[in-house]
């Protein structure tokens, strides 16, 4: 209004208009600028986090760094994990009376030695360790003492709640926390990886089977005094390790002896002759080849001659059996008959299909290599074929027998807990897993025809073979059992056996392999003195399945007529 | 008119001020509160961590199943517990299924504790879930004098 009442003319008011034109070009810059900010600010303020919530957000998530990562079961159950527990150390510079500190420490660490303790604390280094691993009471006292040259460290202690249940299998760490076998070992990338602190790892193994099976082959150790046991359970649509146990086995808590028998898990580490366990391969390799059928026969009248070997016949018929006698009552000149029939390059070739020449596969370290005859001629090929001169792990053969009865796929034994998405899912309540496992994508060993007829085998092996002590009331398990005499010094030896078995139930939808084997096992009198797979293997096994058929949600059925039953002659 | 423009803003001013003044305030103590509460959770965590490792020690297979004989009237489930449908409870067969279950679970039916009972090795295995228990030898009569030993069996004959 002012300025309209002011009227200045001529060359000032055109002076004043160039200034006013030349103004709008700042004022014009400056509201660009503003409304950048204003935009900016108005951003900030509705679409983006403040960094300080971000910060806060987190530090509200923040959970407790461990050194290693917790392993739990399938079911989330604590198999390992690491606990506080510092360690008490001395600083032996700042100490003015050892003597009296010394009195003072033992008195509060009883199972310390006076002398070693005043030898740490007249030192002259800078800092030593005086114990490791003191417990909540212990590190209150030591605080009470009030010596400055006394440091408690925080550390931190693996602890294995279960004890010595799936010590194999977990493995244990050193005083550094370094883990030296096992799950420990294989994962310690995961495991000792911060950033994965709270993401733990979920084992395929379940506690309650993993008891189980190492209480009944406990039970049987015991029993028959056997030197050694191993058992494992493993699901053969998946491949994943329910169970494994190896007797006699460690506790990962005390203290340890890195070179003692207990320390080798013998499902891995150490071939076994696995005897006619084995004839299942053969049996499986001789119907795929196509080269034998069911209904042929095979002389066993008398015992085989084959260059200066003989081999006999445990059970001898001495008559001709039909395959599946051969199978039932296990017959070794049987499968050497078949295995010749078949030939030698067949059966190397499947052998080596069913992973028998290498390593076996599982997220375990030290594997062993299978012990294979050096020349295979006709005579090795034969004594393999009953599962003689050839050493495989307990691992090769459960694997194997997975593939022979799953279908026929070589689906690789796995100790990690597969479709971890599936948490509210029973994974043995109904056939739920099935539907999610990608059976096609493993290798095909074995035809699905083969393996169809090769579950009814197994099946008349328990019910009329050596393997009837297996047989598990509302379950149809079948199975096969192996003896094998121990080489001992470069000879067999008639006296110590090694004794296995390893079943299958249910057999008409095959879902576990359990195997079971003791190492050197006497009879008793309730086993007529025998040490055969049959009269000490088969019982525990059939216990197994008892127990766990019902945990494992399995549900029993009703008879199913076994088939090739017509073939079998003579019930045993 | 300046005057008034001028107040209102110099007033605008003070409470804006204020507001600011006392929201950061405010955001400090809550701060503080978020800290104390994090750090209280951080040690909560740690406990649970501990109370798991316990809880799993505790639980451990072999003594749930020592105390659960001790104190339980119940066994683990046996086979022919499990029906996975109607007609295997009821043993009729022209059941009609008016829907299906709520959950696939198989069912599983109450039984009575056993007693533990011997049997000949052809029937079946002594459970080793049920030991047989050893008889203990009395080590006390063997620490005792001659006249304590007489004097027991004299006892024992009464």
């Amino acid at each position: 209004m002012r300025s309209a009442d002011l009227h200045i003319e001529g060359a000032k008011s055109e002076a004043i208009e160039v200034a006013k034109n030349r103004l709008i070009v700042p004022l014009f810059l400056f509201i660009l600028g503003f409304s950048v900010l204003v935009v900016r600010l108005v951003s900030i303020g509705l679409f983006e986090d403040i960094s300080d919530q971000i910060v806060q957000a987190h530090s509200a998530n923040a959970e407790i760094v461990r050194e290693r990562v917790d392993i739990l079961d399938r079911n989330g159950i604590v198999m390992a994990t690491n606990l506080p527990a510092p360690s008490l150390a001395v600083r032996p510079r700042l100490i003015t009376d050892p003597e009296e500190t010394a009195d003072k420490i033992v008195a509060v660490l009883p199972d310390l030695n006076r002398t070693l303790v005043l030898n740490k604390l007249k030192s002259s280094q800078h800092f030593l360790y005086i114990k490791r691993n003191l417990s909540p009471t212990q590190v209150w006292n030591i605080n009470a003492l009030g010596y400055p040259g006394l440091v408690l460290e925080q550390a931190e202690k693996r602890v294995y709640p279960q004890g010595r249940l799936a010590s194999h299998v977990l493995g244990y760490v050193d005083v550094d926390n370094k883990p030296q076998a096992g799950v420990e070992k294989f994962f310690n990338d995961h495991l000792s990886n911060p950033e994965r602190s709270n993401d733990p790892l979920h084992l395929s193994l379940d506690l309650r089977v993993q008891h189980i099976v190492r209480q009944e082959l406990k039970f049987a150790m015991d029993r028959y005094s056997a030197k050694g046991a191993a058992g494992i359970v493993m699901d053969v649509k998946t491949g994943e390790i329910l169970a494994m146990t190896s007797l006699p086995d460690f506790d990962g808590n005390g203290s340890l002896h890195p070179n003692g028998p207990e320390m080798k898990n013998r499902n891995i580490l150490e071939p076994y002759e696995m005897g006619s366990g084995f004839k299942t391969f053969t049996l499986a390799m001789a119907l795929d080849s196509g080269a034998v059928k069911l209904t042929d026969e095979f002389d066993a009248t008398q015992p085989l001659k084959v260059g200066r070997r003989t081999i006999h016949d445990d059970h001898a018929k001495n008559r001709f059996l039909s395959v599946p006698e051969v199978y039932t009552y296990s017959s070794n000149i049987g499968a050497s008959l078949i295995a010749r029939q078949v030939g030698i390059e067949y059966q190397k070739a499947y052998l080596e299909r069913l992973g028998m020449f290498d390593k076996p596969i599982i997220e375990l370290t030290g594997l062993s290599r299978p012990i294979l005859p050096r020349r295979w001629g006709e005579i090795q090929s034969m004594t393999v074929s009953y599962g003689h001169g050839i050493a495989v792990t307990p691992l090769h053969l459960v694997s194997g027998i997975a593939a022979v009865v799953n279908g026929g796929r070589l689906i690789p034994a796995t100790l990690i807990r597969k479709y971890d998405d599936l948490d509210d899912v029973s994974y043995g309540g109904s056939n739920d897993l099935a539907k999610f496992s990608h059976e096609d994508d493993y290798p095909r060993v074995i035809s699905a025809e083969t393996s169809r007829k090769m579950r009814h085998l197994m099946r008349l092996a328990v019910d009329y073979g050596s393997g009837g002590n297996a047989q598990v009331e509302g379950y149809r398990v079948g199975g096969k059992t192996g003896t094998a005499e121990k080489v001992i010094n470069g000879a067999y030896s008639r006296k110590n056996k090694i004794t296995s078995f390893v079943g299958v139930f249910p057999m008409d939808n095959p879902k576990y392999v359990i195997f079971a084997m003791l190492d050197e096992p006497q009879g008793r009198e309730e086993t007529f003195y025998k040490a055969t797979g049959g009269w000490i293997a088969a019982p525990v096994v059939g216990q197994i399945i008892s127990r766990i058929g019902p945990m494992l949600g399995v549900v029993p059925i009703t008879n199913v007529e076994t088939k090739y039953q017509d073939l079998i002659l003579v019930k045993n | 008119m300046i005057k008034i423009v001028t107040s209102f803003f110099v007033l605008m001013v003070m409470i804006s001020a204020g507001t600011v003044y006392s929201l950061k305030e405010t955001t400090e103590r809550l701060e503080a509160r978020k800290m104390r509460l994090s750090a209280d959770i951080l040690k909560d965590r740690a406990a649970i961590k501990v109370l798991k490792a316990e809880m799993a020690y505790l639980s451990q297979p072999s003594r749930l199943q020592k105390l659960s004989r001790r104190f339980l009237a119940l066994t683990p489930s046996r086979s022919y517990q499990m029906a996975d449908d109607v007609t295997a409870i009821s043993g009729r067969e022209d059941i009609k299924r008016v829907s299906y279950p709520v959950d696939e679970f198989p069912m599983l039916l109450p039984q009575e504790k056993p007693t533990v009972k011997k049997k000949k090795y052809n029937k079946r295995l002594a459970l080793a879930s049920y030991p047989v228990k050893k008889k203990r030898v009395n080590k006390k009569i063997k620490k005792n004098s001659f006249y304590d030993r007489i004097s027991l069996k004299l006892g024992e004959g009464e």
